[in-house]
């Protein structure tokens, strides 16, 4: 387990200017995440609560315990995207391309989106993901997501059975 | 925030690596329900997910067309596209016949969005899903009637104005209450001042039914189902002089009034604008504008064919609006009410059965439309 402190300051270079507030983020496995507070509050509402509650930012350390450090590095590197662009259309290509590249990841850094309640950056990736799989068929969104079928035979055909009974 | 032990955290980190929970349901609530047919035989959880979504997707817009061979188009917002419903709505096969049937429309509270009811001399029929594949028959009201307006409020359904075979009975009400009675009674009928309106929009909000003349004074009142009787009827002051039609509806949590201005007098009027304003539901006067049409559509909505706007066609359910005209049933606009106020506007792309079949009448429904909906084993028609 790495006890090093990685600074990453999300939106801003590290030359930023000395006043800038900045918060820690613990991933699961106990790397430290620096990162800017307007940016992350900016992205996280549990963190905006989270800070609203505690009365300030001075010495605060967030563990995130469902989140390991490198989905957490992705998905701070993806907020990166957001907060330097004033349209969706940069970050939505970004989750895209992640979605290609590692399928796995991209679920991974959408569980914690979801989690640090990243609402308008949880939503555009879930609407990358539910695109994706609008045209396949059954067998191709259990080959693209890796699921097995758990169905018996006849709860199968009963489905069958269920036709969509009106549309062409 | 405490810490877990670390088996815990071993066991969650694992699981995180499928699709499941929180993060399943919400891509499922981004799609449309026709291409969550495939989705719901991928796997058990799947199917869970796709059934017990709690969404609340913008609604579909539905024209049944009467005519001999009656057929239904659908537009999916979601999917940004119209389907085409090869089977009839399946009216009640023993009313058919030389009886005269009114086909129409009744709005549907809690729940919201429109329905197909058929009305004739032997039954009042009210479809239970979107499509008139399913229908419940009541006995029919007292007073035969022409274009009543049709609400179910909770389980109580209302039947007002239109009657005609009694002098004093026009705006004669009737309740049929599904829950207790199970017969019509007579309510307090509707104010004076619908006697004479040609045409009258309604909404439904909690347990009012409110109903609005669609032309100048704008009279606007609402029935309360629980006390059976009318609240005050005022003339809505809409904020734009020149409007000449107006239409109800309730989105967004607020009772709305879309209205259509223009210029011009008599035959030669010709509308130019379309608005949509908020209306209190106390006072009955408008609060605020909520959004206003984009010219180039209302010049669309106006049509090409000399047809003109005689009345303006608003349906609204959820967060959305769609807005029609219901003499050029060609061109169709979806508002969306953003939740900070205003309006985003984008224009319903023409169904083809239209072009085909331009003169068929045709019944309007705006409606939420579920997995369970399209998945209508025989089971589900009763």
């Amino acid at each position: 387990m790495s006890t090093e402190s990685k600074e990453i300051l999300v939106g801003e270079s590290s030359q930023a200017k000395p006043e800038k507030k900045t918060i820690v983020l613990m991933a699961s496995d106990g790397d430290e995440f620096v990162v800017d507070v307007d940016d992350i509050t900016n992205q996280s509402e549990m963190i905006r609560n989270l800070i609203s509650d505690m009365g300030g930012t001075d010495g605060l350390q967030v563990p995130l315990l469902n989140v390991t450090a490198p989905v957490l590095a992705k998905l701070l590197e993806l907020f990166n995207v957001s907060n330097k662009n004033d349209d969706d259309e940069e970050v939505t290509q970004k989750v895209k391309e992640l979605m290609e590249a590692e399928l796995n990841m991209m679920i991974d850094v959408l569980g914690a989106a979801n989690y640090i309640e990243a609402t308008s950056f949880f939503d555009l990736s879930c609407k990358v993901l539910a695109d994706k799989f609008k045209g396949m068929s059954v067998e191709e969104v259990r080959e693209f997501l890796n699921i097995e079928c758990d169905f018996t035979e006849e709860e199968l055909q009963q489905i069958h059975a269920e036709n969509a009974w009106a549309f062409d | 925030m405490e810490p877990r032990p670390k088996q815990i955290e071993a066991a969650a980190a694992a699981a995180d690596t499928a699709l499941h929970g929180d993060v399943l349901d919400a891509i499922v609530s981004r799609v449309s329900p026709l291409d969550l047919l495939p989705a719901s035989r991928v796997s058990k959880a799947w199917r869970t997910a796709v059934l017990s979504s709690p969404r609340r997707p913008p609604p579909w817009f539905i024209l049944h067309h009467l005519g001999r061979r009656q057929v239904a188009a659908a537009f999916d917002p979601l999917s940004r596209a119209w389907r085409s419903l090869p089977c009839a709505p399946s009216y009640p096969s023993h009313r058919q016949g030389p009886q005269t049937q009114q086909v129409s429309s009744y709005m549907l509270s809690p729940g919201g969005g429109t329905r197909l009811c058929v009305l004739s001399v032997s039954a009042l029929a009210l479809a239970t899903d979107p499509f008139g594949a399913s229908w419940r028959e009541l006995k029919p009201p007292r007073y035969s009637r022409t274009d009543p307006v049709v609400a179910v409020v909770g389980t109580r359904v209302v039947v007002a104005g239109g009657a005609s075979d009694l002098e004093d009975g026009e705006n004669a009400v009737e309740m049929f209450d599904g829950g207790a009675s199970g017969a019509w009674v007579s309510c307090e009928p509707m104010p004076e001042a619908f006697r004479w309106s040609e045409s009258i929009s309604s909404a439904v909000v909690g347990r009012r039914l409110y109903v609005l003349e669609k032309q100048s004074p704008f009279t606007l009142s609402w029935f309360d189902v629980d006390s059976r009787r009318w609240g005050p009827a005022r003339g809505v002051r809409v904020p734009d002089p020149t409007v000449r039609h107006a239409a109800i509806g309730f989105a967004n949590g607020r009772l709305l009034l879309g209205g259509a201005g223009g210029i011009g007098t008599g035959f030669g009027w010709r509308a130019e604008s379309v608005r949509v304003w908020a209306v209190d539901e106390e006072s009955l006067q408008v609060e605020e504008e909520v959004g206003s049409m984009p010219r180039a559509m209302v010049e669309e909505l106006v049509g090409d064919g000399g047809w003109g706007l005689s009345s303006l066609g608003f349906l609204s359910e959820g967060r959305f609006a769609y807005v029609y005209n219901p003499s050029y049933p060609k061109d169709f606009f979806l508002c969306e009410l953003e939740e900070g106020g205003g309006c985003r506007w984008e224009s319903v792309p023409r169904p083809a059965c239209m072009e085909e079949r331009p003169t068929h009448r045709v019944v309007v429904g705006c409606c939420q439309v579920g997995v369970e909906d399209l998945m209508m084993g025989k089971d589900r028609i009763v």
